[in-house]
């Protein structure tokens, strides 16, 4: 490649990186600007008196720091769910080689192709005829059945490739069949497992629909659907410097997940695309 | 029935099968039970018996089938945009250029953002009376008045399009970048002895090698974008005059609002038909070719 | 090396740990009410719940501040009752859920609490939007109902008296505005809710409905074409009314008014606390009359408004409707009135002296909504208002006929009536 293509690529890339990332500096401005400001015609770029009050308003009307705790433990309970449940199963299936093994893919990766709202009047159906509405654990549960699909993935993938006579030989050295799934094949199974468990903590953590429709409770609600409740007395009287504070206390931690793990959440989302 | 690979540990199979319960339970419980519970309510007719009344009423429903070719229209529109636009990216960041770890973080921050949270952000940029966007034309002198990105029907759609297209298009480059890492140099090397130019490289090598990555990320597009939801419900709820109401947001009016819950589970199960078509469309692509 | 187990130790850890901090129901003595309603800017809210508080030791009302949007807001009070959740003790309820909700089982008849004779003291129109199914469900907080404001100035000044019929609402406007700088009159002609209430109001003008009192649809009818028919041609024809009002919800009508681009303007009762502010342009030149009607009929309001329903599903059923009593308090009523500029729903405040020294205007206002009338009282409300929506908006788009959609809706709405039935 020349000079000059050199050169234009750099343009283009700072271009498309400006694209991405402007909205969320623009939010970062918004949420540190006085109400005044916000409102201000010609917008200023950058807040003139940079105020906390935003910040401080959504903390202490709402019980935001709830909301980002329950996101939390949301997210947290449903990927240690389907890390287990998924690490198994993709482990047990990639010992298969039976005519079970498709549908069992099948089974397990369809969740995760197939847009969820399709299951939204299902579950919240079944849910709610057995009273599993209005609780964090039947949204963990909802979760964590999704994310099956992104853990089965990534970790069927590597199991695949992972040496039988590792196994073969714990065991003649007198391990359990658990014993040398726990001893032998998970610590070597970790790093694949943390991008698993990664990615599907960002899924829980953004996920609206099943949160919005499933919990009803205000001190239940997570993050993603706090924020949504934030919209002012009318329509006309949006908050807006409000909405930005949330949007940012709400993209934080992914974004910092972003910023240490961007490879390996690039390994993990590429895992069954280089299957083939 | 399940022959275990190692042979050797006849309770292997025992062991395999008692490991993929977990996950088995879940689904059924979470998934697979209340899906069936669904379809089952979807075909109850007067007095417990079994009947297709729902879905005659979903293929006479003409606001089904407005909101069908809305959101079939939406999904060819912004799935191509994302391809094109999530292609140009990954062409760029496969290239060996210093700071390519702070490009691809910048890239993929869109994609890792909460939909329901980066849509209010955009609705605060394309707001009509103080929004940046409008602010920023209006000084520009590009408009004479603030364009009503939200409140009139095409802008409403176009504007949609946009923000899913700068929200996802990372994914797809993501997914093409991992099939443009594996491509040998040398193959290019050879080509460009041979006197190919870079279209030609572009098209015998870079292309085919490709498709099967091009193909599962249309995959996914495809069929994430016809049950889009989040984005939608914050940017504008399906409004203005239903411009952006999409097969999802449907279901859950018809749910929610007017409460036909029966036949909001008729219209799920037609929709998760409509899903699995798509799905199964290219799978059959891309077996086809390979 | 990060193991596995512990990744599974720390994300299980941490899961427990915030569950006993922060995410535990909370135990507290004494019985907590909780409604749903939009965030409480003027605190208005507040105040009504100190004065509950104070009185009712041992209790406690929460007001979880939602969204702005009633459809939303709708929908969240459904997806919680739906499922039978104790979540809302009181229902804030709009008067157009009323059917709905109560036809689901998921209100509490009111009528033993709330007996005709103290049903009396309210507004009729509020009480009727409030029964259905022959029992009382709601109680009145707020009232609403459509008015047509206009120019008292700009009027007076050509010598011309305030319009009682269609005609003289075409005539005035003609003679008075000045397109594309003034124009005639503004409603709410976006398709939502919003046109509904406005299109029932010209409807009923022209001695048309949508329902009759023994719920068959009478939509069918020469007055809706008449109706379709001259909303089309303020547009088309008279040229009095802006293409743009078929963006409008009312905050763009009232933002015409108020810059003075309109001389008449269809809208609720908020909007005359807001033209009279400091530093209106028209403060002090605005009249409000009832909405104009053809010669032998008469006006029609559509009423709207906000009251309490009790939650079929409420643990504290006694409490709630002691709280939903409370804030029906002419005290309290004077509370929203003063802070929040709506209607009280009770008829002896549109007297009151302290109320009547803020709002000169109670009098004109009494004279509306005593004649409001609720929208169609059926469980299917919302999809026939859909239908409404978007047949009334095509014609406003001229991509319909006013014959082609009174017969298209009409048919729709029979197919409601028909599937409920």
């Amino acid at each position: 490649m020349g000079r000059g293509g050199c050169v234009i690529a750099y343009i283009l890339l700072t271009a498309l990186a400006f694209f991405s990332l402007a909205p969320c500096l623009w939010e970062v401005s918004t949420s540190l600007k006085s109400l005044q400001e916000v409102m201000r015609v010609p917008q200023t770029l950058f807040p003139g008196d940079i105020t906390t009050e935003n910040y401080t308003e959504i903390f202490q009307r709402r019980p935001f720091d709830r909301y980002i705790l329950n996101s939390f433990v949301v997210a947290a309970a449903s990927t240690s769910i389907a890390l287990i449940a998924g690490a198994f199963a993709a482990y047990s299936v990639s010992r298969m080689r039976s005519k079970w093994r498709a549908w069992l893919m099948l089974l397990f990766l369809l969740p995760g192709i197939l847009p969820a709202v399709l299951f939204l009047v299902p579950i919240y159906r079944f849910f709610s005829s057995i009273r599993l509405t209005n609780s964090l654990f039947g949204l963990i549960l909802v979760h964590a059945a999704f994310h099956i699909s992104i853990v089965f993935w990534i970790m069927e993938n590597f199991f695949e490739r992972f040496p039988r006579d590792l196994v073969d030989a714990a065991r003649l050295d007198g391990f359990s069949h658990m014993g040398a799934f726990f001893r032998v094949v998970l610590p070597l199974a970790a790093p694949v497992a943390i991008t698993a468990g990664l990615l599907a903590f960002i899924f829980s953590w953004n996920e609206f629909l099943f949160a919005l429709t499933l919990v009803t409770d205000d001190s239940l609600r997570v993050a993603t659907v706090g924020i949504s409740m934030l919209s002012g007395a009318s329509a006309y009287e949006i908050p807006w410097g409000q909405i930005a504070a949330a949007v940012v206390m709400t993209s934080l931690p992914v974004v910092l997940l972003v910023l240490a793990f961007q490879r390996k959440i690039v390994s993990g989302l590429t895992a069954g695309a280089v299957k083939e | 029935m399940i022959r275990s690979h190692t042979g050797s540990y006849p309770s292997d199979t025992a062991f395999h099968i008692a490991i993929l319960i977990p996950a088995i339970l879940l689904c059924a419980f979470t998934l697979i039970y209340p899906a069936l519970l669904a379809l089952h309510t979807s075909l109850a007719g007067p007095g417990g018996t079994v009947s297709l009344n729902y879905y005659s009423r979903v293929v006479t429903d003409k606001l089904f089938l407005a909101s069908l070719t809305r959101t079939i229209i939406f999904a060819a529109i912004a799935v191509f945009l994302e391809f094109v636009l999530g292609f140009a990216m990954a062409l760029l960041m496969v290239m060996p250029l210093r700071g390519r770890s702070f490009f691809r973080t910048s890239l993929l921050v869109p994609w890792v953002l909460p939909p329901a949270v980066i849509g209010l952000a955009w609705r605060w940029i394309f707001y009509e009376d103080y929004g940046i966007v409008n602010d920023l034309i209006l000084r520009m002198g590009i408009a004479e008045s603030p364009i009503p990105f939200l409140r009139q029907p095409h802008w409403a759609f176009a504007t949609v399009v946009f923000t899913d297209m700068w929200k996802t298009a990372p994914f797809v480059a993501i997914i093409l970048l991992a099939g443009l890492s594996v491509i040998p140099q040398e193959l290019y090397e050879a080509a460009a002895i041979d006197g190919a130019g870079r279209v030609r490289r572009f098209s015998l090598i870079t292309l085919p090698m490709l498709t099967p990555y091009i193909l599962t990320a249309l995959l996914f597009r495809s069929v994430h974008t016809l049950g889009i939801f989040d984005l939608v419900w914050v940017l504008t709820g399906g409004g203005p005059s239903s411009s952006t109401e999409m097969l999802s947001l449907y279901i859950t009016k018809q749910t929610f609002r007017f409460l036909n819950v029966g036949y909001g589970a008729a219209l799920s199960v037609t929709m998760f038909v409509i899903t699995i078509a798509v799905a199964v469309i290219f799978s059959f692509l891309s077996r086809r070719r390979f | 090396m990060l193991n596995f187990g512990k990744l599974l130790a720390f994300f299980l850890s941490a899961v427990l740990l915030f569950n006993d901090l922060g995410c535990g129901k909370q135990k507290e003595e004494g019985v907590t009410i909780s409604f749903l309603d939009t965030e409480d800017k003027n605190g208005a809210w507040a105040e009504v719940i100190a004065t509950f508080e104070a009185m009712n030791p041992g209790s406690k009302v929460r007001l979880i501040e939602g969204p702005a949007s009633t459809d939303t807001r709708e929908s969240q009070y459904a997806t919680s009752l739906l499922a039978r959740d104790s979540t809302y003790d009181l229902i804030y309820l709009d008067v157009v859920w009323v059917p709905k909700f109560s036809a689901n089982g998921w209100l509490v008849p009111l009528d033993e609490y709330f007996p005709p004779a103290l049903q009396e003291e309210f507004l009729p129109g509020d009480i009727q939007a409030s029964t259905y199914a022959g029992h009382i469900w709601r109680i009145p907080i707020r009232s609403n109902g459509g008015m047509l404001y206009y120019r008292k100035d700009l009027l007076e000044s050509a010598n011309l008296e305030p319009p009682r019929t269609f005609e003289e609402l075409v005539d005035i406007s003609q003679k008075l505005q000045n397109p594309p700088d003034v124009w005639g009159f503004v409603f709410q002609g976006k398709q939502y809710e919003g046109l509904t209430c406005v299109f029932l109001e010209i409807l009923r003008g022209f001695g048309g409905d949508v329902l009759s009192p023994d719920g068959r649809c009478v939509f069918d009818s020469p007055e809706s074409v008449a109706t379709l028919t001259w909303m089309r041609d303020a547009i088309f024809q008279e040229r009095i009314v802006p293409e743009a009002v078929r963006t409008y919800e009312e905050n763009e009508s009232l933002v015409s008014f108020l810059s003075g681009k309109s001389i008449f303007m269809r809208n609720w009762p908020y909007a005359w606390k807001v033209c009279n502010e400091e530093g209106s342009e028209i403060g002090g030149k605005v009249g409000i009359i009832p909405m104009p009607h053809v010669p032998d009929q008469s006006s029609s309001s559509t009423s709207g408004g906000w009251g309490f329903g009790v939650s079929q599903f409420s643990r504290h059923k006694d409490e709630a409707l002691k709280f939903a009593f409370h804030a029906a308090r002419p005290e309290s009523l004077k509370v929203f009135a003063r802070k929040q500029g709506g209607a009280p729903s009770r008829k002896s405040l549109y007297k009151d002296s302290e109320l009547v020294a803020l709002f000169p205007h109670y009098p004109e206002l009494y004279e509306v909504l005593i004649h409001a009338q609720p929208r169609p009282v059926h469980p299917r409300y919302a999809e026939m208002s859909d239908v409404l929506q978007r047949h009334v908006s095509a014609v406003l788009t001229d991509t319909e006929t006013p014959e082609g959609a009174v017969r298209e809706a009409a048919g729709e709405i029979n197919e409601i009536l028909a599937r409920s039935s």
